[in-house]
């Protein structure tokens, strides 16, 4: 068979892409969060001897593709990647491989598991049709080393603090180290700015006292990032969602409305800016967009009002 | 270097003493307190001076 004979829609799907060299193709891999081992990672090498030129490309998504592979010998470089453990990536209008940073396993500013969240979108999600691309990422904190916010979907770890009146020392290292002076001190107490903080954790981490401590940790969801040809970052689900389960179910039905409402070559992010973002909210959770928590979402508090210290 | 720099001068110190040093502001504020409390060391107080803060530190 010839190179024109190829169909070449299919093959992308399984992300085998032909090169400018029409009778050669790019082999992108799948991972998950950027993790390999390095059993896999000689298996990757050496296919890339044997099947191609030696010549490998680390992706924008924390994948790798194996480039010149002729088109006769990627069925065979396919098989011997899979019997370690390594398959195929995806192209085109679908779901692609989740992107993550180390998460809470290993890095010292990590929220969430990272590689467990991660694992779990690539099982229900990799390779699954979508109007145009769509790519989601899982960042541990709003540090966002896994730039949550730049892809259709993305997942950040983060805490909600609260001021312990009791173990405070009156330092003040709170209120000159929070990122968005979010922290201000009111009399004889130090409160958070809700419209400002963003959940990051670096009061609560380096409080020498204790007395900021993390009353909840969950994940926000990000919605309709895109970089590319029109950039949009993504827009921020209010609230801290705790429960896993709830934020597997509005990803569904994030992806679900895509589906039925995004035309061929829009990305979800342009999609959300034509439809409307608080329609596109309201229909994804279901009616329920203040409050993504387990109680009414704290930025519904006017400022003055809020408790923020523990005790009756 | 703050870091290192502060450990040294800390060194210095009896458990209990108090000590300042002069950060600027970015990661000098964000790590160096984090890392003396993983050190056992306390910060005490936080006066900002513009740029940077003056930070009084007791030896853990």
């Amino acid at each position: 068979m010839n190179h024109a004979e190829l169909d070449l829609a299919a093959l992308r799907k399984v992300g085998m892409i032909q090169q400018k060299q029409k009778e050669y193709f790019a082999m992108r891999l799948h991972a998950v969060a950027g993790a390999f081992t390095s059993e896999q990672m000689r298996k990757i090498a050496e296919v890339a001897e044997r099947f191609g030129r030696g010549q490998l490309h680390i992706s924008t998504r924390q994948g790798i593709e194996i480039h010149y592979v002729h088109h006769s010998q990627i069925e065979s470089a396919r098989k011997e990647l899979e019997a370690a453990g390594v398959t195929m990536g995806a192209c085109g209008p679908r779901i692609r491989i989740i992107a993550g940073c180390p998460g809470e396993e290993t890095c010292r500013w990590g929220i969430i598991d990272t590689h467990e969240i991660a694992l779990h979108l690539d099982r229900e999600h990799f390779r699954q049709d979508t109007p145009h691309k769509f790519k989601m990422a899982v960042t541990g904190c709003p540090h966002n080393c896994a730039k949550a916010t730049e892809n259709d979907i993305g997942v950040m770890g983060g805490i909600e603090p609260i001021w312990d009146r009791a173990a405070c020392s009156g330092c003040g290292l709170c209120i000159n180290i929070c990122p968005t002076r979010a922290i201000e001190k009111i009399d004889d107490r130090y409160a958070i700015n809700w419209s400002k903080c963003i959940n990051c954790s670096i009061c609560t981490s380096s409080c020498p006292v204790e007395a900021w401590k993390p009353e909840r940790r969950g994940f926000i969801l990000w919605l309709g990032g895109t970089m590319g040809k029109i950039p949009r970052l993504a827009t921020r689900l209010p609230g801290l969602i705790e429960s896993k389960e709830r934020l597997y179910v509005l990803i569904d039905r994030a992806i679900e409305y895509y589906r039925r409402n995004g035309r061929k070559k829009e990305r979800f992010g342009h999609m959300i800016d034509r439809i409307g973002i608080d329609k596109v909210l309201e229909e994804i959770t279901d009616g329920r967009r203040h409050q993504e928590t387990n109680r009414p979402s704290r930025s519904d508090v006017p400022y003055e009002l809020r408790q923020d210290h523990a005790g009756p | 270097m703050n870091f290192v720099k502060t450990m040294l001068a800390l060194e210095e110190l009896d458990p209990g003493e108090r000590m300042e040093v002069v950060l600027d502001e970015g990661d000098a504020m964000l790590n160096v307190p984090r890392s003396l409390k993983n050190e056992g060391h306390k910060v005490i107080k936080v006066d900002p001076l513009g740029t940077t803060f003056r930070v009084t530190i007791e030896k853990g």
